[in-house]
Formats: C-alpha cells, sequence, structure tokens
C-alpha cells in the first residue's frame, strides 16, 4: 500500500513538479510565432479550466458575459498581442453608432451613420491589411517610389470588422434590434471560438441568443464534441500531415516535381485548404454548442458542387451569404438589368478574393471565380428547357468539371509570387507558371505508382479525406446522430484518442525528400 | 424546457485530460518499425532539466521510471550532437579535455593559425602549400582585372537552377569585375526556370551521369552531362539580369562538343542578328567555338552534326570572375572519379579553372550513422582526378548542409549528416585539399528550421531556396575573401 501509495506520489512530482514557472508564463504570454489555435495542447487546458468557471456563472449572466469577454480578449492577445485594442475601438464605435441609429430620424443623417461605421471598421482593415498593397499599385502605375510599411496584420481583423459591419447594416435595414448595452455587444464581437477564423456569425443570428438562459441540450452536447473531434482529425491530422509532408514542398519548389507529383499536389492543397479552414470552422461551431451557441455551417462538402454557383452555396458560407447580402445587393444585386448583375457579381468577387489577402494572387483568384459565376449564369439562361441538365452522369461530369475549375483556381490562391508583369506578358507567374509547365510538358504519368507508393501515408491520408467528403450526406448524418446518441464515455474516449492520434502525427518523422524525376 | 447538459462538458474535458496525463506513464510501444510518441501533454512547460534533478533526487521516482520507462529516458539522455566515431579514426582530447576526433583535432590546429573575422567560418586549407591550396587560386583572383578567374561548383539538387551560385557570381563579380553567368549544358530540367539566364532549346538528346542506362563512360565529363543533335538542334541563352543585373549580359559565348573530325558546321546568331560559322572539326579532346562582344542573348545551331557529341554553353567575360553552377540533381559526384584523364585535361584547357568546389552530401547522408566507407572512397578518387588533370587548380571541399529529421524532442540534425560532415573532412584531410565547414556556417543544428520560417528553405528540411541560397553565398564568400585578404 506504501509503495502504491508512492508511486503515486512520484506520479505528481514527475507530471507536476517539472514545470517550469517561467516557460509556463512565457506560454501565457503573446507569441507572434504561435498564435493559440483550438489544436494546441494549451488551448485543451485554458478550455478546461475556462469551461469549469463558464458552468460555475451559468445562472449570473453579468459575472458570465464579463468572464467570458474577458477570456475571449486574452484569447486575442495570445494572437495578436496589445492589438486587442482594435477590437475593443470597433466594439465601441459601432455599439455607439448603433444607438444613434436607432434614434436617427432622417434618412440622410442614417447614412452618414452607416458611412462612418463603413469608414471606421473598413478604414482599420484597409490600413492595417492593404496599405502596403496598394501602395505598391500606386508604384507600379505612376512609377513613383514606394518603400512598404512595417505594418503588422492583426489576426482575424476582416472577420470581426465583417461581424461588425453586419450589425450596424442590419439595424440601418431594420432587420434588428440594436443590443441593451455595450458589454453584450463586446461580447458579440469579441466571442472567441469565431474570433480569429470565423465563421462571420450575423448579429441577427447571434444576438438573440444571449438573452437567452444558457442551456446546453442533449443534441448541442453530443454535436458538439462530434464538430470538434472531426474537425480536429480535418485540421490537425489531414491537413497538417499532408502539408508538410507533400503539399508545402510540391508548392514552395514545383521544379523539383515531375508533373504527376505537381498535380497530386494541387489535388493536395485542394483538401489541405478544406480540411484546415473546415476543420478549423467545426472546432469553432462544436465550442461553441458545448457554451450553448449555435452557429450555422460553414462549409457543406463544397467540391460535391455541380456549378461554381453550387460551389460558393457550399464553400465559406459565412462569407459568400455575408457578400452576398452586405456587398452583392448593396451594389444593386440582379435589380438593375442582366449587364449590372454581371457587373455586381465580378465587382463582389474581386473583391472576396481580396478579402482573403492582400496580394495579386487572391485578386486574380476572385476574378476566375466571378468570370466563371457570370458564365454560368449565361449557361443558365441559354440551356433552360435542355433536357440534358438534368441527366444524372451530367451532374457527375459537372461535379468534375467544376472541381478541376476550383483546384486550378487553388493553384492560383496558392502561389503569391505573381506580379503585375504576369498581367502583361508570360513572365511573373512565379512557382505558378512552373507548376503549369511541370504538368503540361513534364507529366510523367509512368511515375504515379513508384509516387503513391513512396508516399503512401500521404496518399492515403488524401484519399480517405476525399473519400469522406464524396459519402453521401445522409450517411454522414447518420454518423453524426449515432455518435450523439452514444454515452458520454464515449465522447471523452473519442477525444482521447484524436488527442493521441494528433500527437503522433504532430511529432511524427517528416518523409524524407525523394525524386522520381531526374 | 430540455435537460441542461452544460454541466457534462467540463466532466468531459477534464476526465480526458486527467487520462491524457495518465498516459505519460506509458512505455514506449512500437508495431513493426513504428514507434508510438510519448503522451506529454506538458512538454511545453516542463524542464529537462527539473526533470534530471527529480530524478537523481528521488530513488522512488527513479525505481518507478527505471521500471516503466528505461527505453525512453536512455533514448532521451543521448545528446544529439556528438560526432559519431569514425571507423578507422582515433579519439584524441582538446585543449578542454573534451573528447574529439583526430580529424577534429587536425581541422582546429589549422583553423588556429588562420586569422579569423568575427561570424566567419573559415576555410581550413589542408594542402601546405601544394598547388591544388587554396593560395592558387587566391592568387588569381589577385589578378582578375587582367584575366578571367573561373570557378566550377559541382553539387546536387541544393544548387539547382543557379541557386546560391548566383549570388556568390555576383558578389565576386562586384568585387573583382565580370559578368556572365558561366557554362550552362545545352538542356537541364531547371533550364527555363532560372534566375539567372533564360535557355531555349530544341532538338537534343541528354544523357546524364544519373542516368540508370544510357550514359556511356568515354563521353563523361566533368558536368555530367552529354547530348547528341539532330540536324538543325539549337540552343539559346539570353542573360536575366532582374535578380542579379550583372548576369544580364557579357563578353562572349562559347560551344563546347567533343573532339572528333565531324563535316558538320554551327552557327552563332548573337543578339539575333550577327551570324558567325565554325567547323565542327577539332583536333583537342574537347572543341569550342567562340563569339565575342556586347551579348545579351546569343543562338548556337549545329547542321550535320552526325554522331557528334555535345556538352554545353556559356556567357562569359574576358576578365573578372566567372562562376560555372554544375549541379546534377541526384548525384553524389561518383562520375568525377569515372572521367577520362584526356577530357578532364581537354576540358580544362577549353576552360581553364582556377577553383573547383565540390560540394555533394544530401543523396547521401541518412537517418543513421554510417562510416561512409565506399562515399569517401569514391570522392577520394574525384579529387585525385581533379588533382592530377586539372594541375593548379584549387579544390575546396564543402561539408553537407543542415538536414534535419523531427522527433518526439523536436527538430534535430539528422545523426547521418554530422557523420558525413566528419568523413568529408577526413577527405579532405587524406587528399590535401580546403575544407569549409558549411554546416557550422549556417549555425549548426537547428539553422535549417530557422531558414524554412524565414522562406529561405524548403519544407523538406534539406532544399534551399533563392533567398535562402543568397544567404548561404554570403557565408562561403566571406570565408573566401578572409582568406583572400589574409593570404
Amino acid at each position: 500500500m506504501d509503495n502504491l501509495w508512492q508511486n503515486i506520489l512520484s506520479f505528481f512530482k514527475l507530471q507536476f513538479g517539472t514545470i517550469d514557472p517561467a516557460l509556463l508564463l512565457h506560454q501565457l504570454a503573446y507569441d507572434e510565432k504561435s498564435p493559440l489555435i483550438f489544436s494546441s495542447g494549451l488551448f485543451l487546458f485554458l478550455f478546461a479550466i475556462f469551461i469549469v468557471i463558464y458552468t460555475l456563472l451559468q445562472h449570473k449572466s453579468l459575472p458570465r458575459t464579463l468572464f467570458v469577454v474577458a477570456f475571449s480578449y486574452f484569447f486575442y492577445y495570445k494572437s495578436s498581442g496589445m492589438y486587442f485594442f482594435l477590437i475593443a475601438i470597433v466594439t465601441c464605435s459601432d455599439y455607439i453608432i448603433g444607438e444613434f441609429l436607432t434614434v436617427a430620424r432622417s434618412r440622410t443623417a442614417r447614412k452618414l451613420l452607416v458611412a462612418l461605421s463603413l469608414a471606421i471598421d473598413l478604414g482599420l482593415l484597409a490600413y492595417f491589411k492593404y496599405t502596403n498593397f496598394f501602395g505598391q499599385m500606386w508604384s507600379g502605375i505612376t512609377g513613383a517610389p514606394w518603400h512598404n510599411l512595417d505594418i503588422f496584420l492583426p489576426v482575424g481583423i476582416s472577420f470581426f470588422t465583417f461581424q461588425s459591419l453586419s450589425y450596424i447594416i442590419d439595424i440601418y435595414r431594420r432587420k434588428i434590434k440594436p443590443v441593451d448595452n455595450l458589454l453584450d455587444y463586446a461580447f458579440y464581437v469579441s466571442f472567441f471560438p469565431q474570433l480569429v477564423a470565423g465563421p462571420i456569425v450575423r448579429a441577427s443570428d447571434f444576438l438573440p441568443q444571449i438573452y437567452k438562459p444558457v442551456v446546453v441540450t442533449r443534441q448541442m452536447l453530443g454535436q458538439g464534441f462530434w464538430f470538434i473531434i472531426t474537425g480536429l482529425f480535418k485540421k490537425a491530422v489531414i491537413s497538417d500531415f499532408i502539408s508538410i509532408n507533400f503539399v508545402d514542398r510540391v508548392f514552395d519548389n514545383p521544379i523539383q516535381f515531375s508533373g504527376i507529383e505537381n498535380l497530386l499536389g494541387a489535388y493536395g492543397y485542394g483538401l489541405q485548404i478544406y480540411c484546415d479552414f473546415s476543420g478549423y470552422s467545426d472546432m469553432a461551431i462544436g465550442l461553441a454548442l458545448l457554451m450553448g451557441f449555435r452557429f450555422n455551417i460553414n462549409f457543406n462538402n463544397p467540391y460535391k458542387a455541380v456549378s461554381v454557383t453550387d460551389f460558393w452555396r457550399r464553400w465559406h458560407i459565412s462569407l459568400s451569404t455575408w457578400l452576398r447580402d452586405y456587398l452583392y445587393i448593396s451594389l444593386g444585386g440582379n435589380r438593375k438589368g442582366k449587364f449590372r448583375q454581371y457587373l455586381n457579381l465580378f465587382i463582389t468577387m474581386l473583391l472576396g478574393g481580396l478579402w482573403h489577402g492582400a496580394a495579386l494572387n487572391f485578386v486574380l483568384w476572385g476574378a476566375m471565380h466571378g468570370l466563371a459565376l457570370i458564365i454560368h449564369k449565361l449557361w443558365m439562361t441559354l440551356s433552360q428547357g435542355w433536357q440534358l441538365v438534368t441527366a444524372k452522369w451530367w451532374n457527375v461530369l459537372m461535379t468534375i468539371v467544376t472541381f478541376h475549375f476550383v483546384i486550378f483556381a487553388w493553384m492560383l490562391f496558392r502561389n503569391p509570387d505573381i506580379t503585375w508583369s504576369a498581367l502583361t506578358g508570360s513572365a511573373g507567374w512565379g512557382n505558378l507558371g512552373i507548376m503549369l509547365s511541370q504538368i503540361t510538358h513534364s507529366f510523367k504519368p509512368e511515375l504515379l505508382p513508384d509516387v503513391v507508393a513512396s508516399y503512401w501515408q500521404v496518399m492515403m491520408l488524401i484519399a480517405i479525406g476525399y473519400i469522406l467528403h464524396f459519402i453521401p450526406d445522409s450517411f454522414s448524418q447518420q454518423c453524426k446522430q449515432a455518435f450523439v446518441r452514444m454515452p458520454v464515455a464515449v465522447y471523452i474516449l473519442a477525444l482521447i484518442v484524436m488527442i493521441v492520434i494528433i500527437i503522433q502525427v504532430k511529432t511524427s518523422e517528416i518523409h524524407p525528400f525523394i525524386y522520381f524525376q531526374f | 424546457m430540455e435537460k441542461d447538459y452544460l454541466k457534462k462538458v467540463p466532466l468531459i474535458v477534464l476526465t480526458a485530460i486527467f487520462v491524457l496525463l495518465a498516459m505519460y506513464w506509458i512505455p514506449p510501444l512500437a508495431v513493426g518499425g513504428w514507434h508510438m510518441r510519448k503522451i506529454d501533454l506538458l512538454a511545453d512547460v516542463r524542464s529537462d532539466s527539473a526533470v534530471n534533478q527529480l530524478i537523481a533526487s528521488d530513488s522512488t521516482l527513479a525505481s518507478v521510471i527505471m521500471a516503466s520507462d528505461s527505453t525512453a529516458l536512455n533514448d532521451d539522455k543521448m545528446p544529439d550532437s556528438v560526432p559519431p566515431v569514425l571507423e578507422g579514426s582515433h579519439l584524441t582530447r582538446d585543449k578542454s579535455g573534451k573528447l574529439i576526433t583526430m580529424e577534429d583535432s587536425i581541422i582546429n590546429a589549422k583553423a588556429e593559425v588562420t586569422e579569423t573575422r568575427s561570424g566567419v567560418t573559415s576555410i581550413i586549407d589542408m594542402s601546405n602549400g601544394a598547388p591544388c591550396g587554396m593560395s592558387s587560386f587566391y592568387n588569381a583572383l589577385a589578378m582578375a582585372s587582367g584575366r578571367p578567374v573561373r570557378i566550377a561548383v559541382i553539387g546536387d539538387s541544393f544548387i539547382e537552377g543557379d541557386i546560391m551560385t548566383s549570388k556568390l557570381r555576383e558578389l565576386l563579380q562586384q568585387r573583382f569585375g565580370g559578368k556572365g553567368v558561366g557554362y550552362l549544358p545545352i538542356t537541364s530540367i531547371t533550364a527555363g526556370f532560372s534566375r539567372t539566364c533564360k535557355q531555349t532549346f530544341s532538338g537534343w538528346t541528354q544523357h546524364k551521369a544519373v542516368d540508370r542506362t544510357g550514359y556511356v563512360d568515354t563521353y563523361n565529363n566533368i558536368t555530367g552531362n552529354y547530348f547528341n543533335a539532330s540536324n538543325g538542334a539549337w540552343v539559346s541563352l539570353t542573360g536575366l539580369g532582374g535578380h542579379y543585373p550583372l548576369a544580364g549580359s557579357c563578353n562572349s559565348s562559347s560551344f563546347y562538343f567533343l573532339g572528333g573530325a565531324g563535316s558538320g558546321y554551327v552557327t552563332a546568331v548573337v543578339n539575333g542578328t550577327d551570324s558567325t560559322y565554325f567547323p565542327l572539326s577539332t583536333a583537342s579532346t574537347v572543341g569550342h567555338a567562340t563569339v565575342h562582344g556586347n551579348i545579351k542573348t546569343v543562338k548556337w545551331m549545329v547542321r550535320d552534326p552526325g554522331n557528334m557529341v555535345f556538352l554545353g554553353a556559356s556567357m562569359d567575360c574576358d576578365n573578372g570572375v566567372i562562376v560555372d553552377n554544375f549541379a546534377m540533381r541526384s548525384s553524389s559526384g561518383h562520375h568525377l572519379s569515372r572521367v577520362p584523364a584526356s577530357t578532364m585535361n581537354a576540358f580544362n584547357q577549353a576552360r581553364h579553372y582556377d577553383l573547383v568546389i565540390i560540394m555533394y552530401g544530401l543523396n547521401v547522408a541518412g537517418h543513421n550513422n554510417s562510416a561512409y566507407t565506399a562515399y569517401c572512397k569514391t570522392v577520394t578518387a574525384a579529387i585525385n582526378n581533379i588533382k592530377s588533370n586539372m594541375p593548379g587548380t584549387s579544390v575546396l571541399v564543402v561539408g553537407c548542409s543542415d538536414r534535419e529529421e523531427r522527433t518526439s524532442t523536436g527538430w534535430h540534425t539528422m545523426k547521418g549528416v554530422l557523420g558525413l560532415i566528419q568523413a568529408q573532412k577526413r577527405v579532405a584531410i587524406d587528399c590535401n585539399v580546403a575544407f569549409w565547414d558549411l554546416y557550422s556556417a549556417m549555425g549548426g543544428e537547428g539553422s535549417i528550421v530557422k531558414m524554412v520560417r524565414n522562406g529561405e528553405a524548403s519544407k523538406d528540411y534539406t532544399h534551399i531556396t533563392y533567398k535562402g541560397g543568397d544567404r548561404i553565398a554570403r557565408y562561403l564568400y566571406d570565408a573566401l575573401m578572409l582568406g583572400y585578404d589574409n593570404r
């Protein structure tokens, strides 16, 4: 018995006695190189502490709200340091503007207030994200010299400014009522699950929920853990493993790889970006569910899309609907004739591309999608009544075509070294040019068996990822419901298994480089 | 109202954390060749020294660990950076009593007599004044204003696409004069993607020393490439000055072929206008045709080539420094030992080199230590071939770069890399040539990880990008200039 007791004591000594307080403090401080992400060990511990206190404050509305806001600001501080003051600026300005909007009577005053909100929110976004981009563009047009300014890009600024704008525009459109007080608004803008990487949660969806008692139903509990565990699998297993062991290398230095490897790299990237982004969104949705909040889904098997229009109904839904409701419709939508509709669509996608990053490749990516949407709209008009377009094989064919268009566009999205000179000649396409040249001039399909055999773990994960993506919705819904009905012990077990797998993947040896093309 | 389950959330999360913490005690598992990594949720906040202190001071703890975790701790205690002891080498102790290999003791002794410059890893010359030592090159550099000084950098994919050499060339040309990208094989995988030369071609059949079949040793040469041509085959070179301005143009261009009594001819079109004819015939083992002028673009085209064998074309200067990049993917330099003496000699007469830099290793270094006996033998034979047939040319062996692997304790230099560097040092000692420790110059362990983070190296934690090549070129340039200034 003594021996057992001593063993237990030793266990705690080695577990906690070896903790270095300085390292612990360092973990809690802002570190630009390691933002706090949901799939990190640190977040697991922080969330455990958070959820214990949150549960204790469940029925104490004001302390609970204060606590969540404080935790969210800390969460943001871990990723962007002192720039959390930007959230405070956006919160305070839009709260005050919202109050004035409610009492303002004249149309002009209301418009001016919206313009003020836009100027503040988009002004911050433009300064922090786009100053150097526009500076370079101006320099390119006028020839005037431009030296890049050393501006820090605060994490998630594109998300929380868009969220806050939805509040002001919805009040202006009289779709929602303003919040009761500043703290409630701060809660909405800073709510940590979606703060740094979305989804973009609308004020109209979220605000009504904060005035209800916190209740986590059995469904929400099960679904919350389902979203977190599957999100972890997508983000920390599939995406992280295939990117470090294959995809990043191909995109970083495509000339070292044959055409077939470049193509597999492009397919791999399609899965990587989906798993990374949707996995993170899923975790955000899951965390919110465990706190009693429901977010709309952000991704709906986007590669099953039968057209580009369909793709944008399935990919980053919170952004595409935001752009539709607040940008496309504000530009006039489809109310001013066909030509204006197409133009509005194109402008929306161009700006949507720019939203993803301040670089030419994102703008071109947006333009490509904009053009594809216009072509699809024209096709829909032309093909009305054709029997062809209702056939099943046609849908399969169109899914394949859409998928390849999207993958091609991702190649543009992933190659940031495209320069303005690319628009005027063949030079300046950077690694994208090399990738396309390798695929078209040095394809070497005979290498496929060797490539698959050598990178079998990567190829297996890519295959699993795509198979899981393309299984019928009804089946995945059944799996989710089966999981939800499981006892709590199964949730614990599933969480443990997933974390153990992630630890194995995170510390696994990376795949050594192999040449197939000499 | 539905029943509330919020309280279950902390219960689930805390139970999972507790179980995961307890899993720290699971002994290491191995299934097949796969080893399960340690589950240590607190790894990021745990101090290694505290673990060791606690183990030393607590006998119960020690016994628990010994019983459950002996393999893991033994592994952890094994320092990764201890240079392996090579087969046949002798251990000795340095001034501080530290155990070092004999190679290191020679290297250290040589290093002491070399004046050092802050932050520069110096070149250690072990030639004892022989012509293959660095002084031949430094003397040539001193005369660079009156004649071309050529450097051949022979390596693998690490410098493919003129990575590293483009910047080294630029730096040397800025100080000693010169322009042009030097020699290029007629075609290569990276042709068309280089930052220093736009290379287009048509009508050639390539043979590479790394090809499994079809490479005939009779035609083997220092470049590791030769080509057969169809009638009208051509290659065009255009200097690109966008990234490295001095690469944009040159004073002369040559076209190289192996000797033979051909009846065909080759034409050179300079800057799209002037055309010059040369017969494809030479008494020498290596023939060449040369055009002069302010050349931005040159197009070489062969007519009636028959069975003649072609090598490459160059963009050179009449004086100053020329740096040729002989990179071959997947090579470890084996072909150099097999180049016929007459070809080696003739190529050096056609294109005299003052310095040959041998830069291999990535395709040899493995995860584990090995004695690299076979590798040492081949490189020694290669260097001896160069020394015998390129008299008066300095030879510099560059040690393997940092290449890292991920283990449960993070990123570490592959043990095989450290062993290889020792082997390369020994080759340099045995051949009485100079050695430069690239691994140390980069910053040793962790340097390639830092470079990946800065976009200077690829995510295979092995290869470098142009940006990384520029950094390494600067290190090598500094080392060369330190030697030159102290000559």
